[in-house]
């Protein structure tokens, strides 16, 4: 899919307008429309607002060729040859599942204040989900995302590469079809990557978008204000985190500004927000490249790119050792936030801990808090990073996102059966 | 530009290159938006695009493409495509496509954006906020003007071409009262024509008024309530769920769900008859051609608790050895009970009403878990306080099972109508 967009602003009022014809014509025509728009508004309801200076012209080009064609042929054949290991090598299977999606976003951006920018994403994602009949006749469940950032080249060339990785869901999924319902209620809980990603994402990154402080986020009074335990900082990295790139890598943002790293929370302390050009002149605040659009019929909107918590000291299995009578959550299939910071993640993979031993699978589950009180309980923090590769955030359009994180623990309530 | 003659083209294109089977959808949408944020119009914007999506079949194998472009040389580029792909394709005995059956012309809603109207109710809907809900802070309201143009036409001599127009109102919202910050909640609600106060519509006054009551919040403890009601919004949800885990294509293909093999059989309360009718008499838009290419027809889920029709596309019918339903939409109507929420909310000595359902999609075999959002404690009969961290689980076919009561009104967003359900034996956790 391609087209063209534009969006002009006169005085604090946007028109916006695209067109799924990508041609001169239609540039001159989605130009017209979108000043029409912005005029109709400033007429009505005009806004006195200002945009952050743009300190200096910006030439970007990501240096990427135009993407690569799908190539169906070496696509279905690594399928087949990847469900035919499957099927064979586990019958016990009831079903199973293997979606491959490749998503490529190329953009070309141009502004008035001399803003010239091409970038390229390429994100290629393989889904296996299992399914299998636990003793009691029910259908288990659970799946895993390989792959990230580049072309289905890029991360599938063999299919015995991803042997260990697909034993392993097997053995996992096997082991939850024999778990327990988790108990409800408040526990020392070890989040591990994909847990501790979600939560920066959805319960804190969500909180300090400055669209949504302006909103009446809970982080708005809490600039400057201890909202974690000091063990905690938070970032959304713009395209590179500790000398690797990010799974999102977001150079220039689709207002045009340079993308830096956004320290959200630095020793338990927050320090800033996310912005456009707009909201970083209401607060007074650097924009660091954090407005996006998906589609090019969408207008940029305060969005996350890669955001973590920051790596601790502790290792993994002191953590675990460290906990009594507690769970070790592993996956999760969904997660929301509140503005409040109030959270609920579906657990898909865990496991209970009992005398500071992994013990029994458990079966889907939910976990929920407010954010900013559970860092508050944050006691140890992993020293690895890991990052989760198919991410997309919903905030009135879809984006892809970095998220991931060390693993954390801290006290959070469960929910039960 | 001629859409009808293109959608044609394409299949005669199709069908010369040797495709068995081939049908083609060519839309065009154009939307009029209007934005706010936090109770400032800030933002309007036109978007047009059109959309081509092609599926041929050789040989039992389907191949598809989309693409958003109409000149030649791009539909012959995406023809090559979609061969290439039937041909890459696994053989499946249950592709096909659309039969041959009466073609349809259809039309709805008024076709062309009205923005000053739409500038208008936004206008009003922000400063009634204003004086009315001095608690409430209106993150985003968006009005907007949505038309879609589309042919479908298929190799079976399927032909049928609709044009709709719907506004349609949608609001980001949570209580604020300077010093504290509630849940947030939003609905999107089809606007009737002859509206001229977005106040008005269904439950809008309402979810306002409940957001603003969750600026104070407390905590239910670690106590079990038994009743739990869900307002009409949040039952829809969980309706939602359950057609997607129980009653679906992929649930009915893969043999997940437990009501495999139950049609004819009594599987949940006899309090609940759920049907899917997009052509409901009541609803501010209609829907009458199957995104499958078929005229829709009214589709009886569930009658008096009996199961009576899946929720199965040709594709699915064909691939479970299933019947294919009338239609797969969300348009739902549930038949109301006797009593109104009133009556029913005062016959419980203690529970919990629900707005809203903040969780994930059900494992596969109807478990649910998830927190219980803008939630308020039910004794005595009366709501006496709003409630935070409330957390609900149980399974989604002994959800259904164990309703105790439906409300005797109906309220939705003009593409349904649900009632307020009193259901027994749901989990919560404080």
């Amino acid at each position: 899919m391609r087209g063209v967009s534009a969006r002009v602003r006169k005085n604090g009022s946007y028109g916006f307008a695209s067109d799924s014809e990508y041609s001169e014509a239609s540039v001159k025509r989605v130009l017209e429309l979108a000043s029409t728009n912005a005029g109709f508004l400033n007429e009505r309801k005009p806004l006195e607002r200002v945009l952050s200076d743009r300190r200096s012209a910006v030439r970007n080009d990501d240096g990427l060729q135009a993407s690569e064609q799908a190539d169906t042929q070496a696509i279905m054949s690594f399928m087949t040859e990847l469900d035919e290991h499957i099927k064979e090598k586990y019958p016990k299977l009831q079903t199973r599942q293997l979606v491959y999606s490749g998503l490529t976003m190329e953009k070309l951006l141009l502004t008035s204040d001399d803003v010239w920018s091409h970038t390229l994403t390429p994100r290629a994602i393989l889904v296996a989900n299992f399914f299998i009949e636990s003793k009691d006749g029910s259908m288990i469940d659970l799946y895993d995302v390989l792959g990230g950032y580049g072309y289905f080249s890029d991360h599938f060339t063999r299919v015995d590469l991803l042997h260990e990785k697909i034993d392993e869901l097997y053995e996992n999924v096997s082991k939850k079809a024999e778990g327990v319902y988790a108990k409800g209620g408040r526990h020392t809980v070890i989040l591990d990557a994909d847990l501790a990603g979600i939560l920066a994402h959805e319960a804190i990154g969500h909180t300090v978008e400055a669209d949504l402080v302006l909103g009446g986020s809970v982080a708005g009074p809490n600039l400057g204000k201890k909202v974690a335990s000091e063990l905690i900082t938070l970032v959304d990295y713009a395209n590179e985190a500790f000398g690797e790139r990010c799974p999102v890598p977001i150079t220039v943002d689709d207002e045009g500004t340079v993308a830096k790293d956004a320290v959200l929370i630095e020793d338990g302390i927050l320090v800033n927000f996310m912005h456009n050009r707009e909201t970083a002149a209401q607060f007074e605040h650097e924009p660091l490249g954090n407005a996006r659009a998906y589609e090019y019929t969408d207008e940029p909107l305060v969005r996350m790119r890669n955001t973590c918590i920051v790596p601790g000291k502790d290792k993994l299995e002191d953590m675990i050792a460290s906990v009594e009578d507690g769970y070790y959550m592993v996956g999760t299939n969904n997660g929301q936030a509140d503005t409040t910071s109030e959270f609920m993640f579906g657990v898909n993979q865990g496991y209970e801990i009992k005398n500071g031993k992994i013990g029994k699978a458990i079966r889907d589950t939910t976990v929920s808090g407010v954010a900013f009180d559970v860092l508050k309980t944050v006691s140890m923090v992993s020293d690895d990073l890991i990052w989760t590769c198919g991410g997309m955030c919903g905030k009135k359009q879809m984006i892809p996102v970095g998220m991931g994180g060390p693993a954390i623990k801290c006290e959070l309530n469960v929910g039960g059966r | 530009m001629d859409y009808k003659q293109l959608a044609e083209t394409i299949l005669e294109k199709a069908k010369s290159r040797g495709a068995d089977m081939a049908e083609c959808n060519v839309s065009r949408e154009t939307l009029t938006e209007i934005d706010s944020n936090t109770g400032e119009i800030q933002l309007v914007r036109s978007v047009a695009g059109t959309n081509v999506s092609i599926k041929v079949i050789t040989e039992q194998r389907k191949g598809t493409i989309s693409l958003n472009r109409t000149d030649e040389k791009s539909i012959d580029e995406a023809l090559d495509h979609a061969f290439k792909n039937a041909k890459e394709s696994a053989p499946d005995p249950a592709e096909g496509i659309s039969d041959e059956q009466h073609n349809g012309t259809f039309q709805g809603g008024k076709l062309e954006p009205d923005r000053d109207r739409l500038f208008a109710l936004l206008d009003r809907l922000l400063n009634d906020v204003q004086k009315e809900f001095p608690h409430l802070k209106l993150e985003t309201a968006t009005i907007q003007h949505k038309r879609e143009d589309s042919v479908y036409t298929n190799t079976n001599g399927v032909l049928h071409q609709t044009a709709y127009g719907i506004n349609m109102i949608t609001c980001m919202f949570s209580g604020n009262d300077g010093e504290n910050a509630g849940s947030f909640n939003y609905f999107g609600i089809f606007i009737p024509d002859d509206c001229e106060n977005l106040l008005e519509l269904d439950g809008v006054r309402r979810l306002f008024g409940e957001a603003e009551k969750q600026v104070k919040t407390e905590t239910i403890g670690e106590e079990t309530i038994g009743d739990v009601v869900f307002s009409p919004e949040c039952f829809t949800t969980m309706l939602l769920f359950a057609k997607h885990i129980l009653l679906g294509d992929l649930p009915l293909i893969s043999g997940t769900t437990p009501l495999k093999d139950k049609l004819g059989q009594k599987i949940v309360s006899d309090k609940l008859t759920w049907r899917a009718n997009p052509l409901d008499e009541r609803f501010v838009l209609n829907q009458h051609v199957t995104n499958d290419g078929y005229i829709v027809e009214d589709n009886l889920l569930i009658e008096k608790g009996v199961l009576k029709n899946y929720a199965l596309s040709r594709y699915g019918a064909k691939a479970s050895d299933g019947k294919r339903s009338g239609n797969i939409s969300d348009m739902y109507v549930v038949e109301p009970g006797e009593r109104s929420i009133d009556e029913i909310i005062s016959g419980i000595k203690r529970g919990i009403l629900v707005s809203r359902f903040s969780g994930g999609q059900p494992a596969s075999n109807g478990d649910f878990s998830g927190v219980a959002k803008n939630s308020f404690l039910i004794e005595d009969g009366k709501i006496t306080k709003a409630l935070n961290e409330t957390m609900i689980s149980g399974n989604l076919i002994e959800l259904l099972q164990n309703i105790e009561a439906l409300s005797s009104s109906q309220h939705g967003d003009g593409a349904r109508l649900v009632p307020w359900a009193q259901v027994k034996g749901i989990n919560v956790t404080g």
